[in-house]
């Protein structure tokens, strides 16, 4: 089976939300809250535990000659955010109950019947995507619509997709795509066009990958997301070094003290 | 610097209170356990051991029920020891948790030989418990834990052994391998909270302001200068030692608190997370 990827190209996108809606229809994702944010039209703010697809509305100062947008406008843009689907997980790796797995697609998936709500996975993942529902105990971020790919279906975001502004394919197919659609906009002048997937940090490239405009940071995107495990060497070799210093301290205190001074005298 | 409406990019650990005191409880409880070993072989007065063995019991049979209440289905404890993941710090606790307990129960009800067999079993497996949950939140995504990764093992071991000599000498233990590992930790305690108060790093913040930061700071001078002075210049008296146990245990379960607190605080900001 053939890894599969998302490509995200926040030049296409809308903003219309139909990703969020046809995610949390498909996959029975509860309501989480109607609130009025007030920043731009996202009230949504962030992906969760019951937020598995999130349109972020980037709007910046009006740059002139950022194409695609009139001189005196604002820029806005618009992304739709999802977990990324590390090559390294930090969650999968983090996850004590062998709940979050790797797919035959290549996803992360959290397998419902085994998660035990430990929220390990809460603090590994370095993109703030999964958490705890707190009604439920499990954890819960994006399936990849496991389901719909198993059936030979794509996942239900980018089949409601209306722009096509998230491509969902083999992954190594998408980069292709990826990469032509950046020539293309460096050629209209859309210098400021990249492509956010983080190859080159210990999480080793991401199966859902982006494409923005500027900086990465306003998309509430890391400039350089690490897989929690790269800690794992400096922390146990303190580990160790501590275990060695309270066994041969504890030995040298009670062997070179003097017997106890007075006997026990309270209880 | 630019982010998304600062808005947090990370989420804040889900653990409640339990998790926190949990890290006090089973690190007290592993710290005793080798200290009961210590004081065994230094042919030590036999109450001092089995108080030990005691508090080693009693701690690791509370910091199961601590963690199980803290899981969001707690009717599925059982799920972790369903897979064995050194990669997982939580995988590896569950674990050590699960032959702590056993050991160090059966080194209070087993007879002589086969409980001190037991004993050595709980000392060792204690090292561990005393020292993983430093592990545990060091390699994590939140900054103010990652960036201590180094740190935290050592600071938690420290914290461990000044409780349980505390609690010893609470019993009414006055020997002077307790005072003097208790002078080790306070001592190392003292040091720690300084560096952290030199940091000046984003990472570190809530560690020195906000009300993280107060009881971060309180519970380290409790379990820091505090009693490292008074048992520097009282260790004659016995009730200056007491005062210096009571002020280690409140530093020590205020330090645990502090630092699961300072990590939700760190998850809220989103510029060390972004990086630039």
């Amino acid at each position: 089976m053939s890894v599969t990827g998302f490509f995200t190209d926040s030049t296409l996108c809308i903003g219309c939300k139909a990703c969020e809606v046809a995610c949390k229809e498909w996959n029975d994702v509860p309501a989480d809250g109607f609130r009025f944010s007030g920043r731009s039209y996202d009230n949504t703010l962030s992906l969760g535990h019951s937020t598995w697809r999130h349109v972020k509305f980037v709007e910046r100062e009006p740059v002139v000659g950022r194409g695609g947008n009139a001189p005196e406008l604002m820029a806005w843009e618009f992304s739709s955010d999802v977990c990324k689907h590390c090559e390294n997980a930090g969650c999968l790796e983090a996850c004590p109950t062998g709940s979050i797995v790797r797919t035959e697609f290549g996803g992360v998936y959290v397998q419902p019947d085994v998660c035990n709500g430990c929220g390990y996975c809460v603090v590994s993942c370095p993109f703030g995507v999964i958490d705890r529902r707190p009604d439920d105990g499990r954890a819960f971020k994006c399936t990849f619509c496991y389901d719909r790919q198993r059936a030979g279906e794509v996942p239900a975001c980018a089949k409601a997709c209306p722009t096509e502004s998230i491509l969902f394919g083999n992954l190594d197919e998408l980069q292709k795509i990826a990469d032509a659609r950046i020539e293309k906009l460096h050629a209209f002048g859309m210098t400021d066009a990249t492509i956010y997937n983080p190859k080159n940090t210990s999480v080793g490239g991401t199966h859902a990958f982006f494409l923005i405009r500027g900086d990465a940071r306003a998309y509430n995107l890391p400039m350089s997301p690490q897989v929690p495990t790269t800690l794992l060497p400096v922390a146990w070799t303190s580990a160790a070094i501590a275990a060695g210093v309270l066994a041969i301290g504890s030995l040298l205190a009670f062997a070179l003290s003097p017997r106890e001074r007075v006997a026990r005298s309270a209880g | 610097m630019e982010n998304y409406y600062d808005l947090p990019l990370l989420k804040k650990p889900v653990w409640t209170w339990e998790v926190p005191v949990y890290f006090f409880v089973g690190g007290a409880a592993g710290a005793a356990a080798m200290i009961g070993i210590a004081a065994q072989l230094s042919d030590a007065d036999k109450r001092l051991v089995r108080d030990a063995r005691w508090i080693a019991a009693i701690g690791a049979n509370l910091s199961a029920p601590l963690l199980i209440a803290d899981l969001g289905r707690p009717s599925r404890f059982l799920n972790m020891l369903r897979v064995f993941k050194p990669q997982s710090p939580m995988s590896v606790g569950a674990w050590l948790l699960a032959a702590f307990g056993g050991a160090s129960t059966a080194a209070i009800i087993l007879p002589r030989r086969s409980g001190d067999t037991a004993a050595v079993a709980s000392a060792l497996t204690g090292l561990g418990m005393a020292t993983y949950t430093g592990v545990l939140l060091g390699a994590t995504s939140i900054p103010v834990w990652s960036t201590h990764v180094a740190l935290l093992p050592v600071h938690f071991a420290a914290s461990a052994a000044g409780s349980a000599v505390s609690m010893l000498e609470l019993r009414g233990h006055r020997h002077d391998g307790l005072n003097a590992i208790g002078l080790a930790a306070a001592l190392f305690e003292t040091i720690t909270g300084a560096r952290i108060e030199m940091n000046d790093d984003l990472e570190s913040t809530p560690l020195r302001r906000g009300p993280t930061g107060t009881i971060t700071r309180i519970g380290g001078v409790l379990s820091g200068p505090v009693p490292f002075l008074l048992r520097l210049l009282g260790a004659r008296s016995k009730k200056t030692r007491r005062l210096a146990a009571a002020s280690t245990i409140v530093g020590s379960l205020l330090t645990r608190l502090a630092w699961v607190g300072a990590g939700r605080a760190s998850a809220r900001d989103p510029r060390p997370a972004l990086g630039g």
